[in-house]
């Protein structure tokens, strides 16, 4: 090895040293800070002209939007009160919580247009945060997706983790407080309307997020003063339905981002046409009179954009409006007072403002 | 040193090796080792290098201070609301089942629940705190760096460097700088001696024009006596350039066909010539380097270039210097008819320089047994040294000399004297003695002694050896005053000296109005006389002197006053065209008061080494010997540098002025000031001068500080650094080891890598190779820096203000329970991700003009002093604009999905479409608003802006797709659910104009009615095509 490095030692004495290289830097565009660009420049002409496309843009938009909103036909009924009318909160809850008292509620509706299939039930809670951190949390997804075992998978779930010691499925506050009030319609005929609760839940959520697992030890399913648990959570679930196929259930475990909002409950197929009435029968079992939340029912066809919303037409042709205005406004300060572009005068070095002198520093 | 054998040899400086020194024409040395450790210079001279933060940085941290109380109160709100409502509301939200809850939800434990969730606010409003801001900070700076250094523009070929960035972290400062501290030799100058001119026997030879003279020529002022070589035989061709002179070399720039190639021994005083040139190869300490063989090429290592310079002339007369041994010099010698003779000269004695005595000599028995003293020296002292009956060149020379001096030469006189070979051995019997003394009395002995056999000197000639400008100085510096920089040059030089340098470099400009402070006057020496004859003591004379500067100082900040007033005065009544009538008056009152103290331009002689001996010893001790030897010499036969009445100023680089005639430029009145060493040393000790030094300084864009010591030039930066307060950012510059307290003091300190060592550039924040650079690091790259670093920091405090401020939305709507409403990852996406690269490459390659136009256009430098890019009102607006945006991001989805389906088939959202649609809104705002902020857009703008948006749509898509247990709540969320829907993508078409449109607006209105200057400049530079589309509008 010694011999080797000595040759190599050697053999490097003999080259002669390679002259030093240069320093220089290399050209490139790029370190010369040469690259190519576009340089947009803002002028006068194109402000004017900014606004006024996005104005023409927008406006359409907005009509467009706002007539699409205007086309739907929703109608809200608020049944928290006249279910139970001319009683104190405190009668209220009271009665509410009474599993025995009959909880059943009529309403009649008019229909104001022409509402065509299909017509989209809702219902509605005020004031309930589904968006509580505690609340959001309680829920076990692997239990939901129902692999093998899942029914046992409780973690999070705490306070309705497990009874007598048993794990409960679907687990967790979200499932326990199932939104449990029920609606039947029927027209000013007789005839009842057949709600269709099928599809109303994202497919995603059906088929991925919810598994075939049976509900078990279920506390809303059992007896509750048998159990001795104080306070009633919200609807039973049939034993022997899967959770996938519980829409009602994977609706309600999709959490509301915000206190007050709508849950889709089923569709009604059959047209209904305008100054036909409505009759509802409402199962008015759950208890919103605690927080005092609000409760309403829904009904609205949808047009290419959605529901009644007239948020963003308005929003959109506010804009656009605006965006117009601005124009007008620009255009009149430019021409009042046209400032000749790429004069050098107006570079600040060239004004002349003897102030500017005294000022400086 | 004591040796064995009872020898003794006295070690004095002569013997001591300096660091970095190398052995030669030596095989063995005897060393003591002195000056170790902790004692040698180094470490002496060390201080700790400060610790320079970037003015911006330090606002940055007072906003950082200010987003922490925001986040603390935004926190301290969410505890209480969450802990009073848990209390209040708690107990009836069954559904939560309250009453089983740990503690953090117990309406029982509602404090505990508060001061929970006050720490999780803090946690989910962090994104307030830009904590990546200082990473990116830290990797655009460094990239910049990168970009600097690899600048060709700052590439130094002649000494093979590039620009080096030692602290990236001052990038910004670069733009900003107002006030420039330049050492002058080696930084204004190359630090290298040309031999140029000389005078010998009553004779001024050589030709070419110096940097002074051509200053002067291209400002149209007469210089009050022309150096012409007199009885020029060649006429015209004296005025012209020389073009190529095949005699020149380094040190060597001198052509006159009358002395080179052997054409000397045609002139009439041939004898004297020859002495002349004798003196130069003979009387110096340089040391030869190459071969006899090859005597063309020889090369010399001396103290000083100007020393160099003067053997290296030798060299080309004929008298080639090859040889030295401690006893004799040796010599290649012209005769004469082209042969070379070689002489050994015995070397007797060498009498060295030193500040104190400025002059050198050499003693010596030439090879025809003469024993001669050769000596070059300054003016000043070799003057006062002749022989009264051999003063047959003096006048003349003094004449030539007072030329070289005008024009901006170092100058030395040359002279001998003959020995008497009695009267030398005595001599050098005390001289002798006198070197073995020990102790400090040594010194003033050997001076004494020394003094005494320099006299009865006979003046032969005179050099004139020129200090050259660097390449481009008086371009960098004219550009740099343009952009409203002030500059201030430190130099050891006289005050005649320094003045013309400064109008060589174009840092005084005709028109200039020069305030001179100075204790070299008339009043100044009065009082130094009362004082030796009164015996006052150093107090009382510094006193009386203090009283003159503090005088000088006040008149000349009355004069700036007085014009002003008499400026504007006249302002008004001279409402327009009459700007002629209008300078007269005040340069009137001006030019009355100021022209009695004008001196004169008439820098007769530098002193001998000056450039190393400065650097050497320069301190407190030569400006004792300044004062006393330099007083009293003020020449008064005429300014030199006629100030004509009419002010021109900076002509505007593009020559834009073709509209209507822009008279500001011809009315304001610039200022220099100009002080020397001794005022400037009073001024620094006492306050109430300070002061009033301040106050002028203040309005002079030039100032002159000559005769400064290496301390006094730290002292200065930090006078100006404190006197002119934090508004102002001083940049020093230097090369040598004495700049090193001015640069490490300023906050900015630049290094040259020239010749004398890297000491500079070590201590230096950034260093380059030529002054002129700095135009370029300056104007260009640190223009840039300013407007990148300045864009970066405003924009990252806008979009993590968005953020943080949505943060909180969620959390109002969420019971301040600390859920957010979007899945965690969006959010620690959101700043490294989906943000972040945009406006890196912003800060890292973002210009508002090109460099080409930064520096035809110096004055949009001037951005920066007026801290037109990062300041209180541009930081409030945009978070202002922030909070606007973020109101905006959250409650445009908020309408959108509130209640109603957002899809035909009557979906409504949920809290992950909520989730998914506000990130998209939050994402595309701040990407797209970034576009209006920059007017320049390369390939990789548009792959970081877009491909960062881009990338959130990938992400949501390939997120979306991984099994729910990891997607959750984003899953398949844009593929299923937000995607079909035409809401979504109107939503964020909605949300970004209307988010984006305050700022727009503002942008269009400064568009129409208040430009701001790189506006207008990118406006003049694409006029053509404007042009061209207003004509077609016809």
């Amino acid at each position: 090895m010694s011999a080797n490095g000595a040759s190599t030692s050697d053999s490097g004495v003999a080259i002669p040293p390679a002259k030093k290289e240069s320093k220089k830097p290399k050209y490139s565009k790029f370190t010369q800070q040469e690259l190519p660009a576009c340089k947009p420049l803002l002028t006068p002409g194109w402000v004017i002209a900014t606004f006024v496309v996005v104005g023409i843009i927008f406006i359409p938009i907005g009509a467009v939007t706002l007539l699409a909103s205007n086309g739907v036909v929703e109608i809200v009924h608020d049944y928290e009160n006249s279910c139970l009318p001319n009683l104190s909160r405190d009668q209220r809850i009271t009665h509410i919580q009474n599993p025995t008292t009959n909880k059943t509620c009529q309403a009649t509706l008019a229909v104001i247009k022409d509402m065509d299939a299909p017509i989209y039930v809702y219902y509605q809670l005020d004031n309930f945060y589904q968006n509580h951190r505690r609340y959001v949390k309680s829920r076990n997804d692997k239990q939901l997706r129902g692999d093998n075992g899942a029914a046992n998978e409780t973690t999070g779930c705490k306070p309705e983790a497990t009874i007598n010691g048993l794990p409960i499925a679907p687990c967790g506050l979200i499932a326990w407080s199932l939104f449990n009030d029920t609606y039947g319609f029927t027209d000013n005929t007789g005839n009842s309307l057949n709600v269709n609760k099928k599809g109303i839940a994202w497919k995603s959520d059906r088929e991925d997020k919810f598994g075939k697992i049976t509900p078990q030890n279920f506390v809303n399913n059992m007896n509750s003063s048998a159990l001795g648990i104080e306070i009633i959570g919200g609807k039973a679930l049939p034993e022997n339905v899967p959770l996938d196929e519980d829409e009602d259930l994977i609706v309600w475990m999709r959490t509301a981002a915000l206190p007050t909002f709508r849950k889709l409950y089923g569709k009604i197929e059959t047209d209904l046409k305008k100054d036909q009435s409505l009759n509802i029968q409402i199962e008015n079992n759950y208890n919103t009179y605690t927080f005092g939340g609000g409760k309403k029912l829904v009904l609205s066809t949808t047009s290419w954009l959605g529901g009644k919303n007239n948020f963003l037409g308005i929003a959109y042709l506010t804009v656009g409006i605006l965006c117009m205005f601005l124009a007008f406004v620009f255009f009149l300060v430019h021409f009042r007072n046209p400032r000749p572009l790429g004069d050098p005068s107006y570079l600040s070095w060239n004004r002349k403002i003897p102030s500017a002198a005294n000022s400086s520093h | 040193m004591e040796f064995q054998d009872g020898r003794n040899f006295p070690l004095g400086p002569s013997q001591l090796l300096l660091r970095d020194s190398s052995l030669q024409n030596t095989g063995l040395i005897w060393g003591v080792v002195i000056y170790t450790g902790h004692d040698t210079k180094v470490m002496q001279n060390a201080t700790a290098p400060p610790s320079k933060r970037s003015r911006i940085d330090r606002t940055l941290d007072q906003i950082i201070y200010a987003m922490f109380a925001t986040l603390f109160v935004m926190s301290f709100v969410t505890g209480l609301v969450l802990g009073y409502r848990t209390r209040h509301d708690g107990p009836d939200m069954w559904y939560l089942e309250p009453a089983a809850s740990n503690p953090y939800y117990n309406p029982s434990r509602a404090v505990v629940a508060g001061i929970v969730s006050a720490v999780t606010g803090l946690v989910l409003y962090g994104y307030l705190i830009p904590i990546a801001l200082y990473v990116s900070l830290e990797i655009v700076r460094v990239l910049q760096a990168l970009f600097m250094m690899q600048d060709l523009n700052m590439y130094d070929a002649s000494t093979d460097k590039t620009a080096k960035v030692k602290s990236a972290g001052l990038n910004e400062e670069l733009g900003q700088v107002d006030t420039i501290l330049s050492d002058k030799t080696g930084t204004l100058t190359c630090n290298q001696m040309d031999f140029f001119r000389c005078s010998i026997a009553s004779v001024s030879y050589g030709k070419g024009t110096t940097e002074v003279e051509r200053a002067a020529k291209h400002l149209g002022v007469a210089l009050a006596a022309q150096v012409v070589s007199d009885e020029d035989a060649e006429g015209a061709a004296g005025d012209d350039e020389v073009v190529s002179n095949p005699y020149q070399e380094k040190g060597f720039n001198f052509y006159d066909s009358r002395l080179l190639g052997g054409n000397w021994t045609a002139e009439p005083n041939m004898e004297t010539v020859r002495l002349f040139f004798q003196v130069l190869a003979l009387c110096h300490t340089a040391i030869p380097e190459g071969k006899v063989e090859d005597i063309q090429s020889m090369q010399y290592r001396a103290e000083s270039p100007d020393e160099a310079a003067l053997v290296v002339a030798a060299k080309k007369f004929g008298f080639c210097f090859y040889k030295r041994t401690p006893s004799s010099v040796q010599v290649r010698e012209d005769v004469g008819n082209g042969d070379y003779v070689d002489r050994s000269y015995e070397l007797l004695n060498v009498l060295e320089f030193s500040s104190a005595r400025k002059r050198m000599s050499v003693i010596l028995r030439f090879p025809d047994g003469r024993l001669m003293l050769l000596s070059k020296g300054a003016d000043s002292v070799m003057l006062s040294r002749l022989d009264s009956g051999k003063r047959e060149f003096v006048n003349k020379t003094v004449e030539h000399l007072n030329q070289f001096g005008e024009v901006g030469l170092r100058t030395l006189v040359l002279a001998y004297r003959e020995l008497d070979e009695a009267e030398y051995q005595a001599w050098q019997l005390k001289y002798a003695e006198a070197r073995s003394i020990l102790g400090r009395e040594r010194e003033v002995q050997i001076e004494e002694i020394a003094d005494q056999i320099e006299r009865k000197l006979v003046v032969i000639g005179g050099t004139g050896v020129e200090d050259k400008l660097q390449d481009g100085v008086p371009e960098a510096i004219d550009r740099l005053a343009q952009a409203g920089i002030n500059i201030w040059v430190l130099t050891g030089d006289k005050v005649e000296t320094a003045i013309n340098i400064g109008y060589a470099c174009s840092l005084l400009r005709k028109g200039m109005q020069k305030i001179i402070i100075s204790l070299e006057g008339s009043e100044a020496q009065a009082v130094e006389e009362r004082a030796e004859k009164e015996s006052l003591s150093r107090e009382q004379v510094n006193k009386e002197l203090t009283n003159i500067v503090a005088r000088q100082l006040s008149e000349g900040f009355d004069e700036m006053s007085s014009v002003k007033d008499a400026h504007y005065g006249s302002e008004r009544r001279y409402t327009s065209k009459d700007g002629r009538s209008r300078s007269n008056a005040h340069s009137r009152e001006s030019s009355q008061s100021l022209s009695q103290r004008f001196l004169t331009g008439l820098s007769r002689s530098l002193s001998l080494h000056s450039g190393s001996s400065r650097r050497r010893s320069m301190g407190e001790q030569e400006l004792q010997e300044y004062k006393t030897s330099g007083l009293g010499r003020k020449p008064e036969n005429g300014d030199v540098f006629l100030l004509p009445e009419e002010i021109a100023l900076h002509k505007d680089a593009n020559g834009d002025h073709s509209g209507p005639p822009l008279e500001s430029s011809d009315e304001d009145i610039v200022y220099a000031l100009v002080i020397d060493g001794h005022s400037l040393a009073l001024v620094l000790v006492d306050e109430k001068l300070q002061e009033q030094f301040i106050q002028v300084c203040k309005q002079c864009a030039s100032v002159l500080c000559c005769r400064v010591s290496p301390r006094q030039k730290a002292q200065v930066t930090k006078l100006v650094r404190k006197g002119m307060g934090e508004n102002r950012l001083c940049l020093a510059i230097g090369d040598g080891a004495n700049d090193v307290g001015m640069i490490q003091a300023a906050n900015v300190g630049i290094g040259i890598t020239g010749v004398e060592g890297a000491q500079a550039a070590m201590a230096a924040d950034y260093a380059i190779g030529q002054f002129r650079f700095l135009e370029t690091l300056l104007l260009v790259h640190g223009h840039w820096c300013y407007r990148r670093i300045s864009l970066m920091i405003l924009y990252f405090f806008y979009k993590v203000s968005i953020m943080g401020w949505i943060a909180f939305y969620c959390n109002i709507f969420a019971f301040f329970s600390g859920q957010p409403l979007y899945n965690d990852w969006y959010a620690s996406f959101y700043n490294t991700v989906f943000t972040s690269l945009p406006i890196c490459v912003v800060g890292t390659i973002d210009q508002d003009v090109s460099a080409e136009d930064c520096l035809a256009h110096p004055a949009l430098y001037r951005a920066g002093h007026r801290r037109e890019l990062f300041n209180r009102k541009l930081i409030t607006s945009w978070l202002l604009n922030s909070v606007y945006a973020s109101l905006v991001i959250f409650f445009f989805p908020l309408g959108l999905f509130w209640l109603a389906p957002f899809r035909s088939g009557g979906e409504v959202a949920s809290m992950q479409e909520f989730g998914a649609a506000l990130f998209t809104c939050l994402i595309l705002v701040p990407n797209i608003q970034l576009t209006t902020a920059i007017q320049y857009f390369t390939w990789m703008h548009h792959l970081a802006i877009w491909g960062s948006i881009a990338l959130w749509y990938l992400f949501l898509l390939i997120y979306g797709a991984l099994p729910p247990a990891y997607a959750t709540l984003a899953y398949k969320e844009l593929i299923e659910a937000l995607g079909p829907s035409p809401t979504y993508w109107l939503l964020q078409l909605l949300v970004v104009v209307a988010a984006m449109l305050p700022d727009f607006v503002y942008r269009c209105y400064k568009v129409i009615a208040r430009p701001s200057d790189y506006q207008i400049v990118l406006e003049i530079k694409s006029r053509p095509k404007l042009d061209a589309i207003s004509f077609n509008n016809k």
